[in-house]
């Protein structure tokens, strides 16, 4: 197995990334930074780098060099080697070059950067290092993983409202143009995009299955399906693409998505994981984007945690009926997007610790949650223009927060009204620097 | 949930004297302690498993202890807290214990 590495850069940390590298230099051409990075594996040969911080160097400790844009002197690098020591993270060399479109290393960063990484994995041997280059309008990153000889160009997602996918071979769409000539609106690079990105779907049933099967026809090449269930009966009211056969076989769920899925598109990369997604965490780390469509807020909460862990733009989706009295039932339901930095949904007041310890009260006897095939239709529909816009920025509604409130006796998808009321466009509760394998301390130092 | 716990200083020693080994770790907005190896009442098997400790309420309980291991026969409900995954019982212990009291009162679940 070949190796692969996913490097995962937050929009703004990228973005001060770049602010920094612009800065004039009273000698150099160019200026240094350092990304310290975390690290996760997403299974087999595949390796995960989160960016978590950044690291100027100093203006002193450039040389004045007219052969080369920039030289840093043995202080700077010492400086950095001293932080992959003190802060068990990897170190990335970053620089900037002009011009636009897929950077490529110059002749003298092709004899030198390695060198340099050598020495930052000298001092930190267990976690990845690499280089990041930067061009005006993209990027390209090479990374030496612990366990291998040499660099591996890696694929970087920049994590953010849009997200970029930036593929180290440039674009790979192949596909037929007429398939997808219907959505060509969405933007010259978006085709190749969707094929690119991996996306992971947690619960298969109602709300999952339609998600899976738009993803299909909308070109996604890229799966990871997780559910534990086995198609009955009770499912058939509303799960796309089971049948009656499937209900008397007891076809597990996450079989009926692949077949779903293929036979839209016989040519996808899909891994299915007949159970929890917990049991196969690193299947999930792989994702660029992951959509949940779960029972529980108990679930949600440990999905959200898992996505953020891994700078993973989540995508929730739910609905519920609630009946008062002799009123009407109401059917209500939610499509919020938790992307890593952003509002989390506690920031959003949709996940509570009132609601989850209430749904911990009534663990077990809560009985089958209603639900039914328009209201799950609905909801996915949306979950899957909200992850379309992701990807493609066709409507450049860029940093919108988006928690979207489903009135199910009303027929409208609306903004939820706590966005109002949302201060802050940042999130408290998950750390950048909790990012990554977790690292666990001694209490006592 | 709120920002990573900071306990008393002497709360974390007592903790780290009665649970040689004990680490801590933040998940989600929330600090928990990772004692490895905890002895488990008479009877229990296997006699020792890690454990992770959250000193503060979740699921609407004070505090809560999981086990990297089902330890008896009776209602377990999983979590996946720090990449792994734990097991938990129903378990209620009152409010304002010290951290190494809540240990030993979340093991009298498994007396």
């Amino acid at each position: 197995m070949s190796p692969e590495a996913l490097v995962r850069i937050p929009r703004l940390l990228y973005d001060r990334v770049a602010a920094d590298l612009r800065r004039p230099h009273r000698v150099a051409f160019e200026r240094v930074g350092f990304l310290s990075c975390a690290a996760a594996s997403a299974g087999g040969a595949t390796q995960v780098v989160l960016a978590c911080d950044y690291h100027a160097v100093d203006d002193s400790h450039y040389l004045d060099d007219p052969g080369s844009g920039a030289r840093i002197n043995a202080d700077a690098i010492r400086v950095a080697m001293q932080r992959v020591m003190d802060s068990k993270r990897g170190a990335f060399h970053v620089h900037l070059h002009g011009g636009r479109g897929l950077p490529s290393l110059s002749r003298m960063d092709q004899e030198e950067l390695p060198r340099l990484v050598n020495s930052l994995r000298a001092v930190g041997p267990r976690v990845p290092h690499g280089i990041l280059l930067l061009s005006g309008d993209s990027c390209a990153a090479w990374v030496w993983t612990p366990a291998a000889a040499g660099a591996v160009a890696a694929r970087v997602t920049i994590v953010g409202h849009p997200m970029d996918l930036i593929h180290p071979g440039g674009s790979t769409a192949r596909e037929a143009l007429e398939r997808f000539s219907r959505q060509s609106f969405l933007g010259p690079g978006a085709q190749s995009t969707i094929a690119q990105v991996r996306i992971g779907v947690v619960g298969l049933s109602g709300g999952g299955s339609h998600i899976v099967q738009q993803l299909a026809h909308l070109g996604v090449k890229r799966f990871a399906l997780f559910d534990a269930d086995v198609v009955d009966e009770s499912n058939l009211n509303r799960m796309v693409g089971a049948t009656a056969a499937d209900a008397r076989a007891k076809t597990p769920k996450a079989e009926v998505g692949k077949r779903v899925i293929t036979a839209v598109s016989p040519d996808v990369e899909l891994v299915t994981h007949m159970g929890r997604w917990q049991d196969r965490p690193e299947l999930l780390r792989g994702c660029d984007l992951v959509f949940g469509a779960v029972d529980t807020f108990a679930g949600r909460r440990e999905l959200e945690v898992a996505c953020r862990r891994h700078m993973v733009p989540y995508i929730d989706i739910g609905i519920d009926v609630h009946r008062v009295g002799d009123e009407p039932p109401r059917m209500a339901g939610q499509v919020i997007l938790s992307i890593p930095g952003g509002p989390c949904m506690f920031c959003l007041g949709f996940l509570t610790e009132e609601r989850l310890a209430q749904e911990a009260a009534e663990y077990g006897a809560a009985g089958p949650r209603p639900q039914v095939v328009w209201s799950n239709g609905v909801l996915a529909s949306t979950a899957v223009g909200v992850c379309v816009e992701l990807l493609t920025d066709w409507t450049r509604a860029r940093d919108r927060p988006v928690y979207l409130s489903y009135d199910g006796n009303a027929g409208t998808v609306t903004p939820h009204v706590r966005l109002k009321y949302l201060t802050a466009r940042t999130c408290p509760h998950y750390r950048l620097e909790d990012v990554g394998d977790p690292i666990v301390r001694s209490v006592i130092p | 949930m709120g920002t990573p716990v900071s306990l008393p200083d002497d709360q974390v020693r007592e903790l780290a004297r009665l649970f040689p080994g004990v680490q801590q770790a933040d998940d989600g907005g929330v600090t928990f302690f990772l004692i490895p190896q905890l002895s488990l009442p008479a009877g229990c098997t296997p006699e020792r498993v890690d454990a992770l400790l959250c000193p503060t309420a979740r699921d609407g309980y004070p505090s809560r202890l999981f086990l990297s291991e089902q330890v008896r026969s009776r209602s377990w409900s999983t979590a996946r807290i720090l990449e792994r995954n734990w097991y938990t019982v129903s378990w209620r212990i009152r409010e304002g214990l010290r951290p190494a009291q809540m240990v030993l009162a979340h093991l009298d679940a498994f007396k």
